[in-house]
């Protein structure tokens, strides 16, 4: 048997700051331990490998069928066109990422958000962190940062198997200006994962049914994804998920000028995509694209707003009863 | 001695229903305090105002000088808590989740408290078992452990021996009393179990309906009283709803 030493004057509380690092990471490791996360995060990164894949190939075959034609025009004697390959955006090829991170990845931040507080509920480890001293601003602060920390991680790895596809697909150079976007473009879907990843740790947290927690933020996604858009720019459910649908002009008309007007700014997936083809550089001519302050703005306030909700609902959480009752 | 539970006129309702009445009570240092009552005579709802897990509609409660609503985080570093059912990351290790524990109480160096507690809880062979592969009794004491590795002045005990076999509600009472007495700890511990009472506790309240009924030391009980016999009589004339319950 050991010898234990008597109670002692009480231990200082770590800072909030370091509070905040470790439930993030203690929240992190349970996260992933769950099947779900695991499996969306998966299939994220598989979809990012196989947009770098099918945009690495789509160019170098444009590429190859350029250079076979070149000696043949110039045996017919006729002027050799430019290639192809270079005459469009480098990031074009990035299309596909849009459409993965809106589908794939917008689900999977509202899972891992649902989870990075439901795990603390599910297990019924809430009470036992309420009589930690730990301020509850510290917890809620220490689950967003998790779900931060992971959106970067994911993104950071699609930006580096993007830049390397970049970098290798043939005829094309990549400019200043070029790296810009790209991380402009992954800086705009940073935003739109931690804003979907934020609904779902708000309802994570105050609602007191684990199934619905999950289901009323898919259904907002659902809603985001493929109603706003139709009813603001009568965008077929097909072409939202179509990462060509920025090529199709929406339909004009006074009724879509008005919902437009109304519902737009709650139109999150729309903003995500006219942004993203803005920067890629592959907004059709003639389509009105969204301005780049107005679309970052309405995702800071989305975040900023849901992300006070949840800072609210955690301060007044009951944790006497904090277990889901499903 | 002086009072580290001092609990003045505390009331909790839930919309009509009142499950804590005008509750003052005072626990001494060093004691081992009994809380019985019957399921839903307002012991938990207590003990939850006490943990700071939940605010009381009026009155006040302090916990070592500490109130438990002004002063909730102060009081939170002096007190530790089991639940009844202690719950854990199931996929983690005891010591896993143990090191989440004690970083979260500010200890300094979570390894060697770990080692030292599960010494004196005599289970170091569940250090790297996963929770969720624990019995229960392996589990009380390892939510035992949760609790005392900041070195806690008072421990809140909710049910401790709630499902426990013979075997395990010895061992668990055995280490209740060992930390009492060889470390001075004061232990708040709801029961409904009267022999649990006799055997661990220096003093005893009943509550009945949220209601302070009865309060006393073991010792005083037992020279009034008699024997477990008679206390067992005592706790069913103070607690009349008993058959109801």
């Amino acid at each position: 048997m050991t010898s234990i030493t008597a109670p002692v004057a009480p231990i200082a509380p770590p800072a909030p700051s370091s509070n905040a690092w470790l439930i993030a990471s203690a929240a992190l490791r349970v996260a992933f331990r769950d099947r779900t996360v695991v499996w969306l995060t998966a299939m994220f990164l598989a979809m990012v490998l196989v947009s770098a894949y099918l945009g690495w190939s789509a160019t170098h075959t444009l590429d190859g069928i350029f250079q076979r034609a070149v000696p043949v025009l110039k045996a017919m004697g006729k002027i050799i066109p430019a290639n192809p390959a270079s005459e469009v955006s480098p990031l074009s090829a990035l299309r596909n990422m849009t459409t993965y991170v809106s589908l794939l990845g917008a689900l999977a931040a509202i899972v891992l958000g649902t989870q990075l507080i439901g795990a603390d509920r599910k297990s019924g480890v809430f009470p036992l962190i309420a009589s930690r001293p730990v301020s509850r601003t510290s917890y809620a602060l220490g689950k967003m940062l998790a779900l931060f920390i992971a959106v970067i991680s994911l993104l950071v790895f699609a930006a580096v198997v993007n830049a390397l596809t970049m970098v290798l697909l043939p005829g094309q150079t990549l400019t200043f200006a070029d790296w810009r976007s790209l991380t402009a473009f992954y800086g705009v879907s940073a935003l739109c994962l931690i804003a979907f990843g934020l609904i779902g740790m708000y309802f994570a947290t105050v609602l007191r049914s684990e199934s619905m927690a999950l289901l009323i933020p898919v259904t907002i996604w659902l809603m985001m994804t493929f109603i706003l858009p139709q009813l603001t720019s009568n965008t077929n459910p097909m072409n939202a998920l179509n990462p060509i649908k920025a090529t199709i002009v929406p339909t004009a008309g006074s009724f879509f000028d008005i919902t437009s007007a109304i519902l737009g700014p709650f139109s999150l997936m729309d903003i995500y995509r006219s942004l993203s083809a803005t920067i890629l550089g592959f907004t059709p001519g003639g389509h009105m694209a969204r301005s780049m302050l107005s679309g970052v703005t309405i995702y800071v306030v989305v975040i900023l707003f849901v992300a006070l909700g949840i800072l609210r609902a955690v301060r007044n959480f009951d944790a006497s009863r904090s277990d889901y009752n499903d | 001695m002086s009072a580290v539970i001092a609990i003045k006129n505390l009331t909790k309702r839930y919309g009509d229903h009142v499950a804590l009445d005008d509750l003052t009570l005072d626990v001494s240092a060093g004691e081992v305090f009994g809380f019985l009552g019957h399921n839903g005579a307002g012991k938990t709802t207590t003990l939850n105002i006490l943990t700071t897990l939940l605010r009381p509609t009026s009155g006040s409660a302090k916990v070592c000088g500490h109130d438990v609503v002004t002063d909730g985080m102060a009081a939170r570093r002096r007190l530790g808590y089991v639940p009844e059912n202690v719950r854990l990351y199931e996929g983690l290790s005891a010591t896993a989740n143990l090191t989440y524990f004690a970083r979260l109480s500010g200890v300094e160096d979570p390894a060697a408290r770990i080692r030292e507690t599960l010494g004196f809880l005599e289970c170091e062979a569940l250090a790297d078992k996963r929770v969720g592969a624990m019995s229960k009794g392996q589990r009380q004491r390892i939510g035992l452990a949760q609790a005392m590795l900041h070195r806690p002045e008072v421990l809140f005990l909710d049910e401790p021996t709630s499902g426990l076999d013979p075997l395990g509600i010895k061992t668990l009472r055995d280490l209740i009393v060992r930390l009492n007495k060889q470390h001075g700890t004061t232990i708040f511990m709801n029961t409904h179990l009267i022999s649990e009472v006799s055997k661990t506790c220096t003093s005893i309240a009943v509550l009945n309906q949220g209601k302070l009924v009865f309060h006393d030391t073991l010792k005083g009980v037992l020279a009034k009283f008699g024997d477990d016999t008679a206390l067992e009589q005592l706790y069913l004339s103070v607690t009349p709803k008993a058959e109801a319950a």
